[in-house]
Protein backbone atom coordinates (compact mmCIF):
# COMPACT_ATOMS: atom_id res chain seq x y z
CA UNK A 1 0.00 0.00 0.00
CA UNK A 2 1.66 3.45 -0.93
CA UNK A 3 0.83 5.51 2.41
CA UNK A 4 2.95 8.70 1.75
CA UNK A 5 1.88 9.76 -1.52
CA UNK A 6 -1.94 9.14 -0.10
CA UNK A 7 -0.97 11.49 2.87
CA UNK A 8 0.50 14.02 1.14
CA UNK A 9 -2.78 13.77 -1.64
CA UNK A 10 -5.21 14.66 1.63
CA UNK A 11 -2.50 17.13 2.72
CA UNK A 12 -2.33 18.76 -0.09
CA UNK A 13 -6.04 18.72 -0.14
CA UNK A 14 -6.40 19.89 3.70
CA UNK A 15 -4.43 22.88 2.43
CA UNK A 16 -6.64 23.87 -0.75
CA UNK A 17 -9.64 23.84 1.03
CA UNK A 18 -8.19 25.94 4.44
CA UNK A 19 -7.04 28.52 1.96
CA UNK A 20 -9.05 31.58 1.57
CA UNK A 21 -11.45 32.48 -1.60
CA UNK A 22 -10.03 36.20 -2.38
CA UNK A 23 -13.09 38.55 -2.44
CA UNK A 24 -14.37 39.68 -6.02
CA UNK A 25 -12.74 42.45 -6.76
CA UNK A 26 -13.71 45.56 -8.95
CA UNK A 27 -12.37 43.48 -12.24
CA UNK A 28 -14.95 40.93 -11.24
CA UNK A 29 -17.73 42.97 -10.74
CA UNK A 30 -17.31 44.62 -14.01
CA UNK A 31 -16.64 41.22 -15.61
CA UNK A 32 -20.12 39.86 -14.74
CA UNK A 33 -22.02 43.57 -15.16
CA UNK A 34 -20.54 43.40 -19.20
CA UNK A 35 -21.60 40.05 -19.40
CA UNK A 36 -25.25 41.05 -17.74
CA UNK A 37 -25.30 43.46 -20.31
CA UNK A 38 -24.48 41.16 -23.53
CA UNK A 39 -27.05 38.61 -22.35
CA UNK A 40 -30.00 41.98 -21.76
CA UNK A 41 -28.53 42.72 -25.43
CA UNK A 42 -29.25 39.43 -26.78
CA UNK A 43 -32.47 39.22 -25.12
CA UNK A 44 -33.70 42.44 -26.88
CA UNK A 45 -32.25 41.54 -30.20
CA UNK A 46 -34.89 40.08 -31.92
CA UNK A 47 -37.29 42.68 -31.11
CA UNK A 48 -35.08 45.52 -32.06
CA UNK A 49 -35.00 43.55 -35.30
CA UNK A 50 -38.45 43.26 -35.72
CA UNK A 51 -38.84 46.98 -35.18
CA UNK A 52 -36.17 47.60 -37.72
CA UNK A 53 -38.49 45.84 -40.14
CA UNK A 54 -42.06 47.19 -39.11
CA UNK A 55 -43.05 43.97 -37.62
CA UNK A 56 -44.10 42.82 -34.05
CA UNK A 57 -42.04 40.46 -31.94
CA UNK A 58 -43.44 39.11 -28.90
CA UNK A 59 -40.45 38.74 -25.99
CA UNK A 60 -40.94 36.29 -23.75
CA UNK A 61 -39.64 38.65 -20.50
CA UNK A 62 -40.00 35.12 -18.23
CA UNK A 63 -36.28 34.68 -20.14
CA UNK A 64 -34.91 38.02 -18.78
CA UNK A 65 -31.51 37.34 -18.47
CA UNK A 66 -32.14 39.27 -14.79
CA UNK A 67 -33.99 36.55 -13.19
CA UNK A 68 -30.19 34.87 -13.10
CA UNK A 69 -28.04 37.56 -12.75
CA UNK A 70 -29.61 39.41 -10.15
CA UNK A 71 -28.61 36.45 -7.61
CA UNK A 72 -25.30 36.18 -8.90
CA UNK A 73 -24.79 39.62 -8.04
CA UNK A 74 -26.06 39.56 -4.72
CA UNK A 75 -23.64 36.42 -4.02
CA UNK A 76 -20.66 38.57 -5.18
CA UNK A 77 -22.02 41.76 -3.00
CA UNK A 78 -21.71 38.72 0.26
CA UNK A 79 -17.98 38.26 -0.57
CA UNK A 80 -16.65 41.07 -1.53
CA UNK A 81 -15.89 44.30 0.77
CA UNK A 82 -15.99 48.02 0.44
CA UNK A 83 -17.20 49.64 -2.51
CA UNK A 84 -17.31 46.60 -4.55
CA UNK A 85 -19.95 45.23 -2.14
CA UNK A 86 -21.67 47.97 -2.04
CA UNK A 87 -21.89 48.73 -6.26
CA UNK A 88 -22.33 44.64 -6.57
CA UNK A 89 -25.77 44.98 -4.23
CA UNK A 90 -26.67 48.06 -6.34
CA UNK A 91 -26.30 46.05 -9.80
CA UNK A 92 -28.67 43.16 -7.36
CA UNK A 93 -30.98 45.72 -6.67
CA UNK A 94 -30.87 46.99 -10.35
CA UNK A 95 -31.91 43.77 -11.85
CA UNK A 96 -34.65 42.95 -9.77
CA UNK A 97 -33.31 41.01 -6.85
CA UNK A 98 -36.18 38.94 -5.16
CA UNK A 99 -34.99 39.68 -1.06
CA UNK A 100 -34.80 43.02 -1.14
CA UNK A 101 -34.71 43.59 2.62
CA UNK A 102 -31.66 42.09 2.90
CA UNK A 103 -29.66 43.78 0.37
CA UNK A 104 -30.88 46.90 1.97
CA UNK A 105 -30.21 45.51 5.58
CA UNK A 106 -26.78 44.71 3.98
CA UNK A 107 -26.21 47.99 2.27
CA UNK A 108 -27.09 49.84 5.91
CA UNK A 109 -24.91 47.93 7.94
CA UNK A 110 -21.68 48.49 6.52
CA UNK A 111 -22.03 51.20 3.76
CA UNK A 112 -24.74 54.07 5.13
CA UNK A 113 -21.98 56.61 5.14
CA UNK A 114 -20.76 55.84 1.32
CA UNK A 115 -20.94 58.09 -1.25
CA UNK A 116 -22.84 55.12 -3.27
CA UNK A 117 -25.44 55.48 -0.97
CA UNK A 118 -27.32 58.13 -4.07
CA UNK A 119 -27.87 54.79 -6.19
CA UNK A 120 -29.67 53.23 -3.09
CA UNK A 121 -32.06 55.60 -1.06
CA UNK A 122 -34.17 54.62 -4.77
CA UNK A 123 -34.63 51.73 -3.65
CA UNK A 124 -35.24 52.16 0.19
CA UNK A 125 -38.11 54.65 -0.53
CA UNK A 126 -40.78 52.19 -0.84
CA UNK A 127 -39.57 49.58 1.66
CA UNK A 128 -42.48 48.81 4.72
CA UNK A 129 -39.98 50.48 7.24
CA UNK A 130 -38.90 52.58 4.54
CA UNK A 131 -40.03 56.32 6.43
CA UNK A 132 -37.73 55.56 9.08
CA UNK A 133 -34.63 54.08 6.92
CA UNK A 134 -34.79 57.08 5.03
CA UNK A 135 -34.54 59.22 8.35
CA UNK A 136 -31.53 56.94 9.27
CA UNK A 137 -29.76 58.31 5.80
CA UNK A 138 -30.44 61.72 6.02
CA UNK A 139 -29.17 61.94 9.41
CA UNK A 140 -26.01 59.66 9.09
CA UNK A 141 -24.69 60.39 5.69
CA UNK A 142 -22.15 62.75 5.28
CA UNK A 143 -22.64 63.40 1.75
CA UNK A 144 -24.54 66.12 0.85
CA UNK A 145 -26.10 65.24 -2.10
CA UNK A 146 -27.32 61.99 -0.55
CA UNK A 147 -28.71 63.88 2.30
CA UNK A 148 -31.35 65.99 0.02
CA UNK A 149 -31.82 63.44 -2.15
CA UNK A 150 -32.99 60.42 0.53
CA UNK A 151 -34.96 64.41 2.33
CA UNK A 152 -36.41 64.74 -1.34
CA UNK A 153 -37.60 61.26 -1.99
CA UNK A 154 -38.91 60.59 1.63
CA UNK A 155 -40.83 64.19 0.80
CA UNK A 156 -41.90 62.47 -2.55
CA UNK A 157 -43.24 59.14 -0.87
CA UNK A 158 -45.18 60.71 1.72
CA UNK A 159 -47.42 62.38 -0.84
CA UNK A 160 -47.54 59.54 -3.30
CA UNK A 161 -48.99 57.62 0.17
CA UNK A 162 -51.52 60.86 0.95
CA UNK A 163 -49.22 61.62 4.07
CA UNK A 164 -50.36 65.12 5.03
CA UNK A 165 -46.68 65.48 6.47
CA UNK A 166 -45.43 65.39 2.94
CA UNK A 167 -45.85 69.40 2.43
CA UNK A 168 -43.67 69.85 5.10
CA UNK A 169 -40.61 67.32 4.91
CA UNK A 170 -40.53 68.75 0.96
CA UNK A 171 -40.49 72.15 2.26
CA UNK A 172 -37.53 71.53 4.05
CA UNK A 173 -35.75 69.46 1.32
CA UNK A 174 -35.91 72.87 -0.90
CA UNK A 175 -35.09 75.30 1.99
CA UNK A 176 -31.88 73.10 3.10
CA UNK A 177 -30.74 71.15 -0.31
CA UNK A 178 -32.24 73.25 -3.39
CA UNK A 179 -29.46 73.69 -5.04
CA UNK A 180 -28.33 69.75 -4.86
CA UNK A 181 -27.99 68.63 -8.16
CA UNK A 182 -29.53 65.01 -8.90
CA UNK A 183 -30.58 62.69 -11.74
CA UNK A 184 -27.23 63.16 -13.65
CA UNK A 185 -27.48 67.01 -13.34
CA UNK A 186 -30.60 66.70 -15.08
CA UNK A 187 -32.82 68.33 -12.20
CA UNK A 188 -31.60 69.76 -8.67
CA UNK A 189 -33.69 69.08 -5.30
CA UNK A 190 -35.87 72.36 -5.31
CA UNK A 191 -37.17 71.87 -8.72
CA UNK A 192 -38.68 68.72 -7.80
CA UNK A 193 -39.73 69.84 -4.44
CA UNK A 194 -41.24 72.78 -6.13
CA UNK A 195 -43.79 70.03 -8.82
CA UNK A 196 -44.28 68.20 -5.66
CA UNK A 197 -45.08 71.01 -3.21
CA UNK A 198 -47.85 72.38 -6.14
CA UNK A 199 -49.15 68.92 -5.73
CA UNK A 200 -49.60 68.69 -2.18
CA UNK A 201 -50.82 72.42 -1.80
CA UNK A 202 -53.01 72.20 -5.04
CA UNK A 203 -53.49 68.97 -6.18
CA UNK A 204 -54.70 67.48 -2.84
CA UNK A 205 -57.98 65.51 -1.96
CA UNK A 206 -60.53 68.21 -1.36
CA UNK A 207 -58.79 70.64 -3.65
CA UNK A 208 -60.42 73.16 -6.08
CA UNK A 209 -58.95 71.10 -9.29
CA UNK A 210 -56.71 74.42 -11.25
CA UNK A 211 -58.55 74.61 -14.34
CA UNK A 212 -56.89 73.54 -18.08
CA UNK A 213 -57.12 75.41 -21.13
CA UNK A 214 -55.59 73.13 -24.11
CA UNK A 215 -56.22 71.78 -27.56
CA UNK A 216 -58.21 68.05 -28.07
CA UNK A 217 -56.65 65.83 -30.51
CA UNK A 218 -58.48 67.52 -33.40
CA UNK A 219 -57.01 70.89 -32.49
CA UNK A 220 -60.10 71.88 -31.22
CA UNK A 221 -59.32 74.46 -28.02
CA UNK A 222 -61.36 73.69 -24.88
CA UNK A 223 -61.31 73.72 -21.49
CA UNK A 224 -61.98 71.65 -18.10
CA UNK A 225 -64.08 73.99 -16.74
CA UNK A 226 -66.42 73.89 -19.84
CA UNK A 227 -67.55 70.29 -17.86
CA UNK A 228 -68.15 72.03 -14.72
CA UNK A 229 -71.92 70.31 -13.63
CA UNK A 230 -70.27 66.86 -14.26
CA UNK A 231 -68.41 64.15 -12.44
CA UNK A 232 -65.08 64.22 -14.29
CA UNK A 233 -62.80 61.43 -14.42
CA UNK A 234 -59.21 62.92 -15.26
CA UNK A 235 -57.08 60.23 -16.88
CA UNK A 236 -53.63 60.87 -17.62
CA UNK A 237 -52.77 58.44 -20.50
CA UNK A 238 -50.98 57.41 -23.21
CA UNK A 239 -50.88 54.63 -26.00
CA UNK A 240 -47.17 54.08 -25.46
CA UNK B 1 -58.68 51.26 -19.37
CA UNK B 2 -60.22 51.77 -23.02
CA UNK B 3 -62.36 48.61 -22.37
CA UNK B 4 -63.38 50.19 -18.60
CA UNK B 5 -63.58 53.60 -19.84
CA UNK B 6 -66.28 52.53 -22.74
CA UNK B 7 -68.16 50.82 -20.28
CA UNK B 8 -68.16 53.77 -17.92
CA UNK B 9 -69.52 55.93 -20.63
CA UNK B 10 -72.02 54.02 -21.20
CA UNK B 11 -73.37 53.34 -17.99
CA UNK B 12 -73.57 57.14 -17.35
CA UNK B 13 -75.15 58.09 -20.35
CA UNK B 14 -77.46 61.08 -19.81
CA UNK B 15 -76.03 61.39 -16.71
CA UNK B 16 -73.72 64.23 -14.80
CA UNK B 17 -70.20 62.26 -15.42
CA UNK B 18 -67.81 62.79 -18.36
CA UNK B 19 -64.28 61.07 -19.01
CA UNK B 20 -61.32 63.61 -19.56
CA UNK B 21 -58.10 62.35 -20.83
CA UNK B 22 -54.68 64.29 -21.15
CA UNK B 23 -52.69 61.92 -23.48
CA UNK B 24 -49.14 62.24 -23.93
CA UNK B 25 -48.66 60.60 -27.45
CA UNK B 26 -46.28 62.40 -29.19
CA UNK B 27 -47.65 61.43 -32.77
CA UNK B 28 -50.89 62.93 -33.42
CA UNK B 29 -52.03 61.49 -36.56
CA UNK B 30 -51.04 57.86 -35.26
CA UNK B 31 -52.88 58.81 -32.08
CA UNK B 32 -56.17 59.30 -34.13
CA UNK B 33 -55.81 56.36 -35.74
CA UNK B 34 -55.76 54.29 -32.35
CA UNK B 35 -58.48 56.30 -30.92
CA UNK B 36 -60.46 55.36 -33.71
CA UNK B 37 -59.06 51.80 -33.22
CA UNK B 38 -59.78 51.58 -29.73
CA UNK B 39 -63.25 53.37 -30.28
CA UNK B 40 -62.19 56.18 -27.79
CA UNK B 41 -65.00 58.59 -27.83
CA UNK B 42 -64.44 60.82 -24.78
CA UNK B 43 -62.36 63.92 -25.63
CA UNK B 44 -58.79 64.12 -24.40
CA UNK B 45 -55.85 67.20 -24.36
CA UNK B 46 -53.52 66.76 -26.33
CA UNK B 47 -50.13 67.26 -24.12
CA UNK B 48 -47.90 66.72 -26.67
CA UNK B 49 -45.42 64.84 -24.32
CA UNK B 50 -45.10 63.02 -21.01
CA UNK B 51 -43.15 66.79 -20.30
CA UNK B 52 -46.12 68.76 -21.80
CA UNK B 53 -47.14 71.72 -20.20
CA UNK B 54 -50.49 69.93 -18.88
CA UNK B 55 -48.45 66.79 -17.05
CA UNK B 56 -45.86 68.86 -15.87
CA UNK B 57 -48.27 71.66 -14.28
CA UNK B 58 -50.17 68.52 -12.48
CA UNK B 59 -46.57 66.85 -11.64
CA UNK B 60 -47.59 63.65 -13.17
CA UNK B 61 -44.71 61.15 -13.45
CA UNK B 62 -46.19 58.15 -13.31
CA UNK B 63 -48.33 57.05 -16.37
CA UNK B 64 -51.34 56.71 -15.52
CA UNK B 65 -52.39 59.07 -13.15
CA UNK B 66 -56.15 59.04 -12.48
CA UNK B 67 -57.97 61.97 -10.50
CA UNK B 68 -61.82 62.40 -10.19
CA UNK B 69 -63.72 65.35 -9.80
CA UNK B 70 -67.46 66.16 -8.21
CA UNK B 71 -69.61 68.04 -10.37
CA UNK B 72 -68.23 71.37 -8.18
CA UNK B 73 -64.61 70.73 -9.38
CA UNK B 74 -63.35 69.65 -6.22
CA UNK B 75 -60.82 66.61 -6.37
CA UNK B 76 -62.65 64.00 -4.49
CA UNK B 77 -60.80 60.78 -5.13
CA UNK B 78 -57.04 60.56 -6.56
CA UNK B 79 -55.49 57.06 -8.40
CA UNK B 80 -58.10 54.75 -7.59
CA UNK B 81 -58.92 52.02 -9.86
CA UNK B 82 -61.25 49.12 -10.47
CA UNK B 83 -63.75 48.70 -8.03
CA UNK B 84 -62.77 51.42 -5.66
CA UNK B 85 -63.11 53.83 -9.29
CA UNK B 86 -66.55 52.88 -9.53
CA UNK B 87 -67.59 53.39 -6.46
CA UNK B 88 -66.30 56.70 -6.21
CA UNK B 89 -67.89 57.64 -9.59
CA UNK B 90 -71.46 56.09 -8.63
CA UNK B 91 -71.44 58.67 -5.45
CA UNK B 92 -70.34 61.81 -7.25
CA UNK B 93 -72.88 61.49 -9.81
CA UNK B 94 -75.48 60.19 -7.29
CA UNK B 95 -74.46 63.60 -5.26
CA UNK B 96 -74.42 65.75 -8.26
CA UNK B 97 -78.20 64.82 -9.50
CA UNK B 98 -78.98 65.07 -5.76
CA UNK B 99 -78.05 68.81 -6.14
CA UNK B 100 -79.83 68.97 -9.71
CA UNK B 101 -82.81 68.21 -8.04
CA UNK B 102 -82.83 70.30 -5.49
CA UNK B 103 -82.45 73.29 -7.74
Amino acid sequence: MRVVPILMLLTAWAVAEEAPEAAPDAAALEALTAAYNQATSAFFKPYREAQAKGEEYALDYSKHPRFTYAPKFAAMAKKAKGDVALDAWVMALRSGYRNRAEAIEAILADHIESKGMINVVGYVRWEKNGDALMQQIIARSPHRDVQGFAMLLRGQTMLRRGNPQAERVLAAAKEKYGDVSIYRGRFTVGEKADGDLYEARHLAVGKKAPDIEGEDVDGVAFKLSDYRGKVILLDFWGDW
Amino acid sequence: MYPHGRSLVKKYDNRPFVIIGVNSDQDRAKLKERIQEENITWRSFWAGSTGGPIPKRWNVTGWPTIYVLDAKGIIRAKNVRGPQLDTWIEKLVQEAEAAETKQ
